[in-house]
């Protein structure tokens, strides 16, 4: 399978071309409860992150939902 | 303060108030119309800390006819480098008292009803329906989903924001208009009831500043949306804030069709559910 390059919070990765966004959180061990997923700046609701396939240069966003005020 | 709020209501604005809010009247998109919308304006605000300090204090001074604040803590001296609405000698108060006095301090031509405690679901639905909107600035998950459903289930518009350490997050829910595209809901950007590490200002710390300036935000929404009538900003876009680059990102925000709150095959049971009453 092709590999293609992604960044995550702006740090170049090459993974498998249509690799899901579930499977870019399991591979790089990246935290799931109480964080926020957007690709090119779009933010992916949970229930679409095994269906959310990666292309060639796109771009993950990652940050922690905050709840202090 | 009853007796001007009614003479604007049967007049619409005297000399008085026009010198006051002259700076505000002046601006094309406001003028004495969008004063006379905010004199009859009711804004609740949850939470009566660093957010609701900077965004209650705006909106007192803007001339918004009735504000809610709701909170149950008293006033501490940890508060005081960011909730700057309160004094030294507040210390000990209920939050939501001693910032009505200071607000009445600021505005005393406007009405101002301070809930020290915690609402209930069926009380926070009543606060919700009397409200044109809702500012959430609350300090935890499980208060935010909750008004999020209420904010939902009423259609009444719910202008959030969250901060802590440098970092801050703000959006408008626009649950008050009917779009062609079903609209994202809190729940749909951050469906969690907890989170998992330490996130609140208590224990990890945060910035005067960044506070204030998602608390102003908050009361910018709600001033476009009472003046004009509509938000100029874009109310499908999470703003997230870095208070040390001063950068803005902003995301596109999507509805997710799953939502327990929002989502497909739900909108039967929360039109029930405001019909019944709930609760």
């Amino acid at each position: 399978m092709n590999s293609i390059q992604i960044t995550i919070n702006d740090q170049v990765e090459h993974v498998a071309d249509q690799i899901s966004l579930v499977h870019i959180i399991e591979l790089f061990s990246l935290p799931e409860l109480g964080c926020v997923f957007a690709i090119n700046n779009e933010i992916i609701p949970r229930s679409k992150w095994h269906e959310t396939r990666l292309n060639n240069g796109d771009s993950i966003s990652l940050f922690q939902a905050i709840a202090g005020g | 303060m009853n007796e001007s709020k009614s003479k604007l209501d049967r007049h619409g604005i005297s000399d008085v108030e026009f010198l006051r809010y002259q700076r505000q009247i002046s601006l094309s998109e406001i003028g004495e119309h969008g004063q006379e919308h905010l004199a009859t304006s009711h804004v609740l605000i949850i939470g009566c800390g660093g957010l609701g300090s900077a965004a209650a204090q705006f909106l007192a001074a803007a001339g918004v006819g009735h504000i809610v604040l709701v909170d149950d803590d008293v006033v501490e001296s940890s508060n005081l480098q960011r909730q700057t609405i309160y004094r030294e000698s507040d210390l000990g108060m209920s939050k939501a008292v001693a910032m009505r006095q200071q607000l009445l301090n600021i505005n005393s031509n406007i009405n101002v009803r301070a809930i020290n405690g915690r609402l209930d679901h069926s009380q926070l639905k009543l606060e919700v329906m009397l409200a044109d909107v809702v500012l959430d600035c609350t300090d935890n998950i499980p208060s935010r989903q909750s008004i999020n459903k209420a904010c939902f289930e009423l259609r009444t518009d719910l202008i959030f924001a969250s901060a802590i350490g440098w970092q801050g997050q703000f959006a408008v829910f626009e649950h008050s208009h009917t779009f062609v595209e079903p609209q994202a809901c809190y729940r749909c950007v951050y469906p969690f009831d907890e989170l998992p590490s330490p996130r609140s200002c208590n224990e990890v710390g945060v910035i005067g500043p960044v506070v204030g300036t998602l608390g102003n935000y908050q009361a910018l929404a709600a001033i476009q949306k009472l003046t004009i009538g509509a938000y100029s900003l874009s109310t499908r876009t999470l703003h997230v804030f870095d208070g040390l680059s001063l950068n803005w990102q902003q995301l596109a925000l999507l509805q997710d069709s799953d939502c327990e709150v929002c989502g497909v095959g739900l909108s039967d049971r929360s039109v029930q559910s405001q019909l019944g009453g709930g609760a």
